[in-house]
């Protein structure tokens, strides 16, 4: 971490290619817009690809990646050097996936009591369906999507963004400890759901 | 060893890794059973299968830096004046990018003012006026976004709040919400229909005597001034 914020937030970010993310951040919280597009040529794809990973959807994520750095741009001004730019920048994305993410788990649960008492059961298919590896892959997805947030983030830095426990703990305002004993929750509830679902088709 | 502690370190070798004496052990215990050894395949297998579940592309049209910084900014304090100097061609592009992608800020003013200030507004307001007006409501429906508008977001946001404060202080305003920035859902039993954007960014529940009061006081507002649309309905009042 360097020093000297307020006289790296007067220089223009062009005469520094190799601003680090820092100083680039604190030029946008002076109203230098071009730094913003260095950051966001930076990191877009990584914000992008963590939003998709907790969501499962492609629109969303898009939606979220720019939330993310709208919320950059609102809170450059905030940033304090305590933390690197990228633990800050997880962090808001963070926020911006577990609000969106709460939301949806909302609504479902308002529509789900609401067609509970019209839902017709459909008949199982007797028939033995040979699960290969593409169905199998199916079933996965959806036992990762249901289960909740804080599961899924731990297997999602783990497995896409490749962060140690530590890290990951650095990340989520965590122990190390702690982040520990969820992902060995994690990644058993992913199992048992897996199970349930294939059991379930 | 026990199971437990086996099925541990099967997901701290995948997630974070563990010492040799670890693995050993961990060795050691699966060859001696089996059911942890299916464990650990399924694991494996589980962990393999993530990172082949594929990462669609961004659905985005557009998403050169540039037009992405021209959509940001206007949430930036002041930082609309450079805007001003490059101009029309600007302001087109800005408003172009958000009518074709949807993204975000439409009415960047709505989004700031309703989740804001709004709610106060209303508590505020003579509450038996505010909760049963007696004369017809009206639904404005905010639509579309505000391509003219170029201040900073700050201004627009006080210009919300003199006309829904004006409103509420009349007794007019019944209610008002902002609508969460995504593409909601659309759910049809007619397969011919298919949407999947909807430029509703919010509404305003007023009471006015007629659809022309209605009229002039949504052509009053700032999101009409600079460009965006209401769509005015008259709500049955069901007698």
């Amino acid at each position: 971490m360097t020093g000297g914020t307020d006289r790296s937030a007067i220089l223009h970010w062009r005469e520094r290619p190799q601003a680090s993310d820092e100083e680039l951040l604190a030029a946008v919280g002076s109203g230098d817009r071009g730094a913003l597009a260095t950051l966001f040529q930076r990191h877009y794809d990584r914000v992008r690809s963590i939003c998709y990973r907790m969501t499962g959807e492609a629109s969303t994520a898009d939606d979220l990646a720019q939330e993310s750095f709208v919320r950059v741009l609102r809170h450059a001004r905030g940033f304090e050097r305590r933390a690197a730019f990228t633990t800050w920048l997880y962090r808001l994305v963070r926020n911006v996936c577990l609000n969106h993410i709460e939301a949806e788990t909302r609504r479902e649960a308002r529509e789900r009591r609401a067609v509970t008492d019209q839902e017709i059961k459909r008949p199982r298919a007797n028939e033995i369906v040979r699960k290969d590896d593409d169905e199998r892959l199916a079933i996965l997805r959806e036992a990762l999507y249901s289960l909740s947030a804080e599961y899924r983030e731990v297997l999602v830095l783990s497995r896409y963004q490749g962060y140690s426990y530590a890290e990951i703990a650095e990340l989520c305002d965590s122990t190390e400890g702690a982040i520990k004993v969820r992902a060995h929750r994690a990644m058993r509830r992913l199992r048992s759901r897996f199970e349930e679902l294939e059991n379930a088709r | 060893m026990n199971c437990d502690e086996a099925i541990d370190l099967i997901v701290d070798s995948l997630m974070d890794g563990v010492h040799e004496a670890q693995r050993l052990a961990l060795e050691e215990h699966l060859e001696s059973c089996a059911s942890c050894a299916a464990e650990a395949r399924a694991m494996h297998w589980s962990w393999d299968a993530m990172a082949r579940m594929e990462e669609p592309v961004s659905h985005v049209d557009d998403p050169s830096v540039s037009a992405v910084v021209e959509a940001v900014d206007p949430v930036a304090a002041g930082a609309r004046s450079a805007a001003r100097v490059e101009g029309r061609n600007t302001r087109v592009a800005t408003a172009a990018f958000y009518r074709r992608s949807g993204w975000l800020r439409t009415a960047a003013a709505v989004v700031f003012f309703l989740a804001g200030g709004l709610a106060g507004f209303i508590m505020r307001g003579d509450r038996s006026a505010a909760s049963a007006p007696d004369g017809p409501t009206f639904l404005l429906l905010v639509r579309g976004t505000e391509p003219d508008a170029t201040m900073p977001v700050e201004t627009l946001v006080q210009e919300y709040s003199a006309w829904a404060g004006e409103l509420a202080a009349e007794g007019r305003l019944v209610a008002a919400e902002k609508l969460v920035d995504d593409s909601g859902r659309w759910i049809s039993g007619s397969s011919a229909e298919s949407r999947s954007r909807s430029d509703v960014s919010g509404y305003f529940v007023i009471s006015a005597a007629d659809y022309a009061q209605a009229e002039d006081i949504a052509r009053s507002s700032p999101h009409v001034r600079y460009g965006g649309t209401f769509e005015i309905r008259r709500i049955d009042p069901l007698e």
